[in-house]
């Protein structure tokens, strides 16, 4: 302890008088609260000559049944007792094929910066271990055994990631076993594992419980989050620390919604005029070495960095150099168009020229470079949402096309010459892709509607993300015909709702903001089992949480996503049978523990009720 | 009207048009072109934009450079276009801008002269002009922290200088509500050389005036230069004294910086009062140096409390950035953790119904806690409190003393309470609890004015029981602000303003900046929802509010307003992003007060809200990036 309890109590006794203590060594006394852990809660009590009482990290690791783990895991006995240990004594040694283990030097390398960053003084770069510390804790020593049982080293739906870590310790050791199907599954143990860590005051060191067994595995294979990067650019660090996070909360997939009407972002060697004419500025790019970068620290982490170009619509700014180039033409039809009402759902318009065979030329290009940007792809999102039939029918050369052709100019034709743009995109796509079919995400829609999708959508070619809102009866009616699904209901999983309107006044169309409860307890199998009478579990591939960013950009970015991913995280990864209600505590400390993380995540309750817990009720 | 001659040519080579041919082919010219930059990946392509901007009836539109001739940038265009540039907030007086903009380097703008009255203003405005100048320096991108100077310049950006003069006529150093904010702000550029001059009664004038001539600069993406506007003639003055902003920092703690980081940002929005409700129930997190156990025992840590050292050094802070630090201490509710060393040391139990539960009985929020405003002990505690406030924060113009959401319930189940009010003949009603609430505020108000030297100063409290139409028995309309937190057609304004009392706006309707948000405790909206947009803060009028109950604006009456962040599901990780851009409509609200709504100052709040996140603000997107690229097109009709 730094100084002495007893020589510390002294000053405390002029309250009255005018001893104007030196603020600084006031300070290292010990609080004067402590913690009891009473019935899986931890209960603030007066520390003044009470022997029993632990620190608040101590208690918040032993007291509850899951410890603070996040997401809960399937199985799991947490230790009641903590041992003392200091960052610089860790060792591994693992049981691995060498590309399995390349992969696992670099997700120790990251335990270890995760567990330096539980330091409150903590700084890149830095030491801000100072001690000074008993012998106990500087002999202590964490031991780290893993072994992984198969070669994988992509993710993909198939992928086991399931784990199992036991920790003992022996006198002066602690072992950590980790033994895992996959990489994948090693990983996650190494997160679980750094969450029976916390930092000990007034010791300065780590700590870590004692004994623990935890056997894991996911329910859902697909979970995600998509960021859009068109509406507004975010930066490469802020992805980063977006992949950083999900992997923390077990995520798997960054769904990168990177292109819109709004902006291309994207640098193609081969079509640099994309971003030349569609990017915001030259600073606002995402380069290959960019891509590659991020591709490879998700797959790190254990998140597929999955693209999304959006064809037909949501395409525009980008497109505009075509026109004048002698052979190309217009290959994009109502881009910037006005009154943007009439063409599209919000400013600006731009939709693919169909009527253009260029037009497929150029988006295979794109593809070809996408495919070597982001391979190897397991998934390919073709986005596919709120074309608007108004554009291309106002558009002379679309409706002379249409004309030519005989396919008359009614609703139903041009979903058909929709649908065909889709099966020649997948051509395309797997042309791009060595021949090797990826199997395609598209998004609820019109072909997707009542009676459309089998038309349309081969059910083996295509999964199916809904959007629409969770009594939306298309679910039933796609599950009903075996199509594979990812949720992404707006009235759970949108992350963008609830602030004002920006176009016009008022608040945003998705309004109100989804709470992290809400979030929490939205179940993909009580839909499917309202609408179809069984959970569909071969079919549901999991859900997603998006974050549009029509009014969001680096500033906001970490604070809407998180905590609130991370509650998409448990529901999609443990799938509680239980509302949030149990969950709060643990959710409260793993945002703290996320903040630690460099991550600014939005605080949902005064610090009071992580201090005080179970007291913050209603 | 264009100069082209604001135009660059120094990187002739790099308005590289397209012109004509096989696709395939031309890239073959472009690509060494791009690549070379492209590879090291340093973020920019070295060529200019394709695209530019044109003034068109006062709205900058977004075209295709078309290889004769270059427009300009963005910024250019924003800075010479509207007739209100990209000021923010709008002046009030007279508004002049040139259409033309002239280049210039960051170490040629320099404080050519200062006349003040004496030698504290002259440094003062030494200190408002360094503040200037760093911000003028943001404006540059940054590579590695440090600003990037592009170039090479023209011969003219390099030699040319801009030199500001200042003159102050008054030797006020502290805000007060009487305090003149106004300043004339003029321009005007001869061959190589642009003068600023800045005329102000006061050093406070005189710091607004730098804060727009900022605004008059921006950075040029084409040369790499900064560029100022060329002629400007601007006087200009708040139409309200009171501008502000309300944090909580004591359901969560802000660290310094943060606090620093917002009155930064005030200053940008010529905002003047930081309103600091310091402490509340759930934690106590200032240190006191005759009572350190205040935030011994209700900090949530010790890294979580502000010491006076810090505490001086963010009045000093505010002060130079024309910003009040207005402490608030609220008593005789939202009080509560800090207090439990009391009983101990004998002093008795001086807050109530600490933690107490079930909460509801006994607070409006919780955890609970009140003061025991019948041990005597109380007062000793509370005059100590004072005192180092006053010290702290001195020289204090105003107090804020709280005084919101008493629960009579906490007082009448406390037996020593029940048992003093027994002994003392005192019927346990409402009307004898209210009398009591007040008497603890009269006594309140004593122990500040002893605390304050003798000196009387106007004190502010929330509206609560003590407000309505009896008001007059409780507080005296001479010493008394009313802060009002209800909603905008609440009656209690029309009953405080025909009774003469003066009173800020922080109509939760409008103002409150933590709505909208999910609840804290349960699941759906927060009780305050839906979000206040940044929208509905700008049209919120207090012009509109007081003529509503009182058929005239009152003026003399009506201070101004605020915006309350109150913490409880906010700390520093998303603090910018709920104070800004919403402030800042708030600060163009009170500082212009205009006839129009929001809608015709979207444009310019879009940009001002860039230049927040040049400065290093996390200020909120409203947003697509498009919208600032493409004026007036994210429209609703």
């Amino acid at each position: 302890m730094r100084g002495s309890f007893a020589c510390g109590v002294a000053p405390l006794l002029l309250t009255l008088i005018l001893a104007p203590a030196a603020t600084t060594t006031f300070f290292s006394l010990p609080s004067p609260w402590g913690y009891r852990c009473d019935v899986g809660r931890c209960i603030k009590e007066d520390n003044t000559g009470v022997e029993d009482l632990v620190t608040l990290n101590t208690c918040k690791l032993t007291c509850g049944p899951f410890g603070v783990l996040w997401p809960q895991p399937k199985s799991a006995t947490v230790g009641k007792e903590v041992v003392q240990f200091l960052p610089s004594n860790i060792t591994h040694k693992t049981s691995c094929a060498p590309a399995v283990c390349e992969l696992l030097e670099q997700a120790v390398v990251i335990f270890k910066d995760n567990l330096q960053r539980y330091h409150p003084d903590y700084a890149a770069g830095l030491t801000p271990w100072k001690g000074p510390w008993g012998p106990a804790t500087v002999g202590h020593t964490l031991n780290l055994d893993v072994t992984v049982n198969t070669d994988a080293t992509r993710l993909s739906l198939e992928t086991d990631e399931s784990y199992s870590l036991s920790v003992s310790t022996t006198g002066q050791t602690t072992t950590a076993i980790i033994i895992t199907a996959t990489y994948f599954g090693a990983r996650h143990a190494l997160e679980t594992l750094s969450q029976l860590v916390e930092y000990q005051e007034y010791q300065d060191s780590l700590m870590i419980v004692s004994t623990a067994e935890v056997s894991d595995s996911p329910v859902f294979k697909y979970r995600g989050l998509i960021l859009d990067t068109s509406r507004n650019f975010i930066g490469v660090e802020a992805i980063e620390r977006t992949l950083d996070t999900m992997a923390a909360n077990k995520l798997n997939s960054f769904h990168w919604h990177i292109t819109d009407s709004h902006s291309f972002p994207l640098y193609l060697e081969s079509l640099p005029k994309m971003s030349y004419y569609g990017a915001y500025s030259s600073r606002h790019v995402y380069y290959p070495a960019d891509i590659r970068h991020l591709v490879e620290y998700g797959r790190v982490r254990g998140v597929r960095v999955l693209p999304e170009f959006d064809a037909p619509a949501h395409v525009g700014n980008g497109w505009q150099w075509t026109e004048k180039e002698e052979g190309l033409g217009k290959l994009a039809v109502c881009v910037n168009r006005e009154p943007w009402q009439s063409y599209c759902v919000e400013p600006p318009c731009g939709q693919l020229n169909l009527a253009n065979p260029n037009m497929y030329k150029l988006l295979g290009q794109i593809y070809d470079e996408m495919v070597q940007l982001f391979s190897p792809l397991d998934l390919f999102h073709y986005g596919g949402d709120e074309v608007n039939l108004n554009c291309w029918n106002t558009t002379a050369e679309i409706v002379a096309w249409m004309t030519e052709n005989n396919n008359g100019l009614d609703a139903d034709a041009y979903y058909v010459q929709w649908g065909t743009f889709q099966e020649r995109a997948r051509q395309l796509l797997t042309t791009a892709n060595g021949e090797k079919e990826v199997t395609g995400i598209l998004w609820t829609s019109h072909l997707t509607e009542a009676g459309h999708v089998d038309r349309f959508l081969n059910n083996s070619q295509y999964i199916i993300q809904i959007w629409t809102t969770g009594d939306d009866p298309v679910i039933g009616e796609l599950l009903k015909k075996n199509y594979r699904v990812i949720f992404s209901t707006y009235d759970s999983w949108y992350l963008d709702c609830g602030m004002g309107a920006w176009v016009g006044e008022g608040n945003n169309w998705c309004s109100p903001y989804k709470g992290w409860q809400k979030v929490y307890d939205f179940s993909p199998y009580e839909i499917a089992i309202n609408q179809t009478g069984a959970d569909q579990r071969d079919l549901i591939m999991g859900g997603e949480a998006a974050l549009w960013t029509e009014q969001v950009d680096d500033t906001a970015v970490d604070s809407k996503l998180w905590p609130r991913g991370a509650a998409l995280a448990e529901r999609l990864w443990t799938n509680p049978s239980a509302n949030w209600k149990p969950a709060e505590t643990r959710f409260i400390h793993n945002r703290q523990r996320l903040v630690k993380r460099g991550v600014m995540a939005e605080r949902i309750q005064p610090e009071w009720c992580h201090q005080n817990e179970g007291l913050c009720y209603l | 009207m264009w100069r082209l001659s604001s135009v660059p040519s120094e990187h002739a080579n790099d308005n590289t048009m397209f012109p004509g041919g096989m696709l395939r082919l031309r890239w073959v010219m472009l690509l060494p072109c791009l690549l070379l930059v492209s590879v090291p990946f340093s973020a920019t392509f070295r060529v200019a934009s394709p695209w530019g901007w044109r003034c068109v009836n006062e709205t900058c539109v977004k075209e295709e450079n078309d290889g004769l001739q270059t427009l300009p940038h963005l910024s250019t265009c924003k800075l010479t276009c509207a007739r209100d540039g990209v000021l923010w907030p709008r002046p009030t007086g007279i508004l002049q801008l040139g259409d033309q903009t002239v280049h210039f380097l960051l170490e040629s703008l320099t404080l050519q002269g200062v006349t003040a009255p004496n030698d504290e203003i002259k440094q003062l405005i030494k200190k408002a002009f360094h503040i200037f100048k760093d911000h003028v320096a943001k404006n540059l991108p940054e590579e590695g922290g440090r600003p990037l100077l592009m170039g090479p310049f023209r011969k003219k950006t390099r030699i040319h200088r801009v030199m500001v003069e200042v003159t102050v006529t008054e030797r006020a150093t502290r805000l007060s509500l009487e305090t003149s904010e106004a300043y004339t702000l003029g321009v005007t550029t001869l061959g190589p050389h642009t003068n600023a001059t800045i005329l102000a009664s006061n050093f406070f004038g005189a710091r607004h005036a730098l804060e727009t001539l900022s605004q008059l600069i921006e950075y040029d993406e084409a040369t790499g230069a900064l560029q100022i506007l060329s002629t400007a003639a601007i006087s200009d003055s708040p139409v309200f004294k009171y501008r502000g902003i309300l944090l909580d920092t004591s359901r969560n703690f802000f660290p310094v910086k943060a606090i620093e980081r917002t009155l930064d940002t005030m200053a940008a929005n010529k905002l003047n009062t930081f309103h600091w409700h310091i402490t509340d129930t759930q934690t106590f997190p200032l240190y006191l140096e005759s009572l350190p156990n205040m935030a011994y025992y209700g900090a949530y840590s010790s890294r979580k409390v502000y010491y006076p050292a810090d505490i001086r050094h963010l009045v000093e802070y505010g002060r130079v950035r024309g910003v009040r630090v207005l402490p608030e201490f609220d008593a005789p509710a939202h009080v509560g953790n800090g207090w439990q060393w009391t009983k101990k040391y004998g002093l008795g139990e001086l807050v109530l119904c600490l933690d107490k539960q079930p909460w509801k009985l006994y607070c409006w929020g919780r955890p609970c806690g009140q003061l025991n405003i019948v041990n005597n002990n109380t007062y000793l505690v509370l005059g100590q409190i004072y005192k180092e406030m006053v010290d702290l924060f001195s020289p204090l113009d105003m107090f804020h003393f709280g005084g919101d959401e008493v629960k009579i319930n906490c007082w009448n189940t406390t037996e020593e309470f029940v048992a003093y009010m027994e002994e003392n003949g005192l019927s346990r009603d409402l009307q004898t609890f209210h009398d009591m609430w007040a008497d603890f505020q009269r006594k309140a108000l004593k122990l500040l004015t002893s605390a304050n030297g003798g000196k009387n100063i106007p004190g502010i409290v929330w509206t609560s029981s003590l407000t309505d139409e009896n008001i007059l028995k409780y507080l005296d309309p001479q010493q008394y602000i009313i802060q009002v937190w209800t909603t905008a057609d609440d009656p209690t304004i029309g009953n405080l303003l025909n009774k003469g009392y003066r009173i800020i706006l922080s109509n939760y309707d409008s103002l409150y900046l933590d709505c909208g948000n999910a609840d804290t405790y349960r699941s759906g909206e927060s009780w305050c929802g839906p979000y206040n947009p940044w929208q509905t803060v700008y049209d919120n009028s207090p012009d509109k509010i007081a003529t509503h109950f009182t058929g005239s604006p009152q003026r003399n009456l009506v201070l101004g307003a605020e915006a309350p962040l109150w913490s409880e599901s906010v700390d520093v990780g998303s603090l910018d992003a709920k104070l800004w851009p919403r402030g800042s409509a708030l600060a163009e609200r009170l500082w212009t007060n205009p006839l129009t709504n929001w809608e015709s100052a979207e444009i310019r709040l879009i940009h001002h809200r860039q230049r927040m996140v040049t400065r290093g603000v996390r200020a909120d997107r409203i947003q697509p990036q498009w919208c600032h690229q493409n004026e007036g097109l994210c429209y609703l009709k």
